[in-house]
């Protein structure tokens, strides 16, 4: 009991001289706390600025990706692009009258054998012969090349005569072309059905792209139909819509320096004459200001319109109020001590005060830096993917109006200061920029659109007056979201 | 939470560093008695006093109000300062000795010594007997608690402890023959 009231006692006593103990610990501890935080803060702003630029790359990537496959694919898809194109023959031609054919040449029949016993691109003699040799008819006289896949519907029909489209039959298949010719152009043979399978074939990029069919009775080209045709004009389709975007927004200033003020020598007022400050104290022997900026989060907001107005080509305009942050540090401020009105030592503050100011420093005071503009963009779409799933690569400029500038202290240390668009603003009234952008658009209902948009926006012009120590020229990363109508 | 530092408990949580100031001025004192007390050297102290309030301030969202934020403070300085040392830790014999009970007889000579004298004290115990003699004498943690923290067995903490304990108690009587002798 005695040792155990003994422990007691010894860890009671220890605990006690213990329990208040307290030690000033030094300044550089501080000092690197304060640095390490602001570096974690700023790593998380690259972080931030990192993930938009993966985003912009990762959407160039699928922009290319799939423009790439869109082409591959369109340039294969011919039977709804090319002139030359599929057709079905019928099984039914097997009472093709071989009087049809007694119009050919001796010589085509020539050339045409020679081609098919020794090529694999078909002369466009071929594609006008093959569909020729279809025509199902008792004139014997065609003047026009046959569309197969209209004998096959009426192939009791022996009088008409049929207008081909521009699409022509044409047998992949040497041999069954070969037999197929060989049937058909014999005098007195019949025309033997091709097999279905092979009937419908594509035609491969690398064949010859034949001219328009030649009518071999009167020596001169067929005009199909609808061949001048082909290339029809689209309707203007217009579209509004509402956007809304995210994003990093980086004043990237340069220039100036560290402002540095004393009693004995107040440099501020040769270098800032925009101040008028009546009489100034400077808290400390010396007060040396900091400044710098970050980037934050910003976003906008408006309304667009648009039009598709050639082809693959889209025009969009539109207006967007942008809330654009940034983050000020600074180590000093001013001090009316009239009113007790403070404001930030910054370069973009133009604190003008009759009465007595001090000046004192402290550390890490951050600022939100907000700018407000309202944006005019024009942007020229091109349409890489045109289908529900849309994608298309923009680029365009902007002028950017200023409206204002707020700097607001996050604790209300410091009064709120506000540069307008006044002649004292550090600011131009406007300023352009330049942007690229891609839009992943997915169409809902046949006029809805829904899109994401990932870009980058860059200045093409300072936003600071040349009269202000710092040059900004903003760039920012978004991401846009939009919802528009479409017209048709 | 107590309601004394909510507001600035918020208002680090939106990291206004005015405020993150405003508690390192509150708590770093008493912290960094703390840190001496684990730490072997002043150096090692800052660092882990600085390591300590970074994680404070990083975490800081995390802290419910469920204890006092002192306490929260100084678990995370403990933590901190145990891990600084955990790899130096076992360069020292930390094995069980056997029970050294108190028969020493001086255990109320010492009362009139300041934190500073008793700090300087701890300071020269071997680094394993130390740690142990902080978290169970100083700052109220258990045998078993301790052995968990450390991955060592319970009788190990606590022969350790009773062995930081003599050594202490024969420090401080031999303190008190010196003053003794010299009055004398």
């Amino acid at each position: 009991m005695k040792s155990s009231n003994n422990r007691q006692w010894f860890e009671a006593y220890w605990e006690k001289a213990f329990r208040n103990a307290s030690k000033k610990p030094p300044d550089a501890v501080w000092d690197k706390i304060n640095a390490e935080l602001a570096g974690s803060e700023i790593s998380g702003y690259k972080k931030r600025i990192v993930f938009f630029k993966w985003l912009a790359a990762a959407s160039v990537l699928l922009a290319v990706g799939m423009g790439f496959y869109s082409l591959y694919y369109d340039r294969n898809n011919l039977n709804s692009e090319s002139p030359v194109v599929q057709t079905n023959i019928a099984d039914d031609t097997d009472k093709m009258d071989s009087k049809a054919n007694t119009f050919q040449s001796e010589d085509n029949r020539k050339s045409r054998t020679e081609d098919l016993a020794g090529k694999e691109v078909l002369s466009q003699h071929d594609i006008a012969l093959n569909a020729t040799e279809m025509t199902k008819g008792n004139t014997g006289i065609s003047d026009v090349p046959m569309n197969a896949e209209l004998l096959s519907e009426k192939p009791n029909n022996t009088s008409s005569r049929y207008v081909a489209e521009n699409d022509v039959a044409i047998a992949h298949n040497r041999n069954n072309r070969s037999d197929a010719y060989d049937q058909a152009t014999m005098p007195g043979s019949h025309m033997t059905a091709l097999p279905e399978s092979i009937a419908t074939i594509w035609v491969s990029s690398s064949m010859k792209k034949p001219d328009l069919p030649v009518d071999y009775m009167y020596k001169r080209p067929v005009v199909p139909v609808n061949f001048k045709n082909k290339k029809k004009k689209q309707p203007l389709q217009l579209y509004a819509g509402l956007n809304f975007s995210t994003g990093m927004f980086d004043p990237n200033f340069e220039g100036g320096s560290p402002e540095s003020f004393n009693n004995a020598d107040l440099a501020m007022f040769s270098s800032y004459s925009a101040r008028t400050l009546n009489t100034v104290n400077v808290a400390d022997d010396a007060v040396i200001s900091n400044e710098s900026y970050l980037p934050d989060i910003s976003y906008s907001y408006g309304i667009n319109m648009g039009a598709r107005v050639a082809g693959r080509w889209v025009l969009r305009g539109g207006v967007s109020y942008i809330k654009a942050n940034t983050i000020a540090n600074t180590s000093a401020y001013y001090q009316d001590n009239s009113n007790n009105e403070k404001y930030p030592v910054l370069k973009s503050v133009n604190y003008q005060n009759d009465g007595v100011v001090e000046i004192r420093q402290t550390e890490g005071l951050q600022f939100d830096n907000t700018f407000e503009f309202a944006s005019v963009p024009i942007k020229a779409g091109y349409i890489v993917l045109d289908k529900k799933l849309n994608l298309t690569l923009f680029g365009g400029v902007s002028s950017e109006f200023f409206l204002k500038n707020t700097i607001t202290q996050k604790n209300d240390l410091t009064n709120v200061y506000e540069n307008d668009r006044g002649s004292e603003s550090p600011y131009r009234p406007v300023y352009f920029n330049g942007s690229l952008s891609t839009a992943l658009g997915y169409t809902i209902a046949g006029h809805y659109r829904l899109s994401v948009e990932p870009g980058y926006r860059m200045a093409l012009s300072s936003f600071t007056k040349d009269s202000f120590v710092l040059t900004g020229r903003p760039d920012a990363f978004y991401l846009n979201f939009g919802l528009s109508y479409w017209f048709k | 939470m107590e309601s004394e530092y909510r507001e600035l408990v918020e208002s680090c949580v939106r990291d206004d560093r005015k405020a993150q100031r405003e508690m390192y001025d509150l708590f770093a004192g008493k912290m960094y008695v703390l840190c001496l007390r684990y730490a072997i050297s002043q150096q090692e102290a800052e660092d882990v006093l600085q390591e300590s309030f970074i994680k404070v301030f990083k975490n800081i969202k995390k802290f419910r109000g469920d204890s006092r934020l002192g306490y929260w403070i100084k678990r995370i300085v403990v933590n901190t300062a145990l891990n600084h040392r955990r790899n130096k830790l076992y360069m020292y014999p930390m094995v069980d000795v056997d029970e050294i009970h108190q028969n020493v007889g001086h255990d109320k000579v010492f009362s009139d010594y300041g934190y500073e004298e008793l700090l300087s004290m701890i300071s020269e115990l071997p680094s394993g007997c130390r740690i142990i003699f902080n978290l169970y004498a100083i700052d109220g943690y258990g045998h078993k608690e301790i052995a968990k923290k450390l991955g060592i067995s319970e009788g190990t903490s606590k022969s350790q402890y009773s062995r930081a304990k003599m050594l202490l108690q024969k420090k401080i009587s031999g303190e008190q023959l010196k003053d003794y002798e010299k009055f004398k």
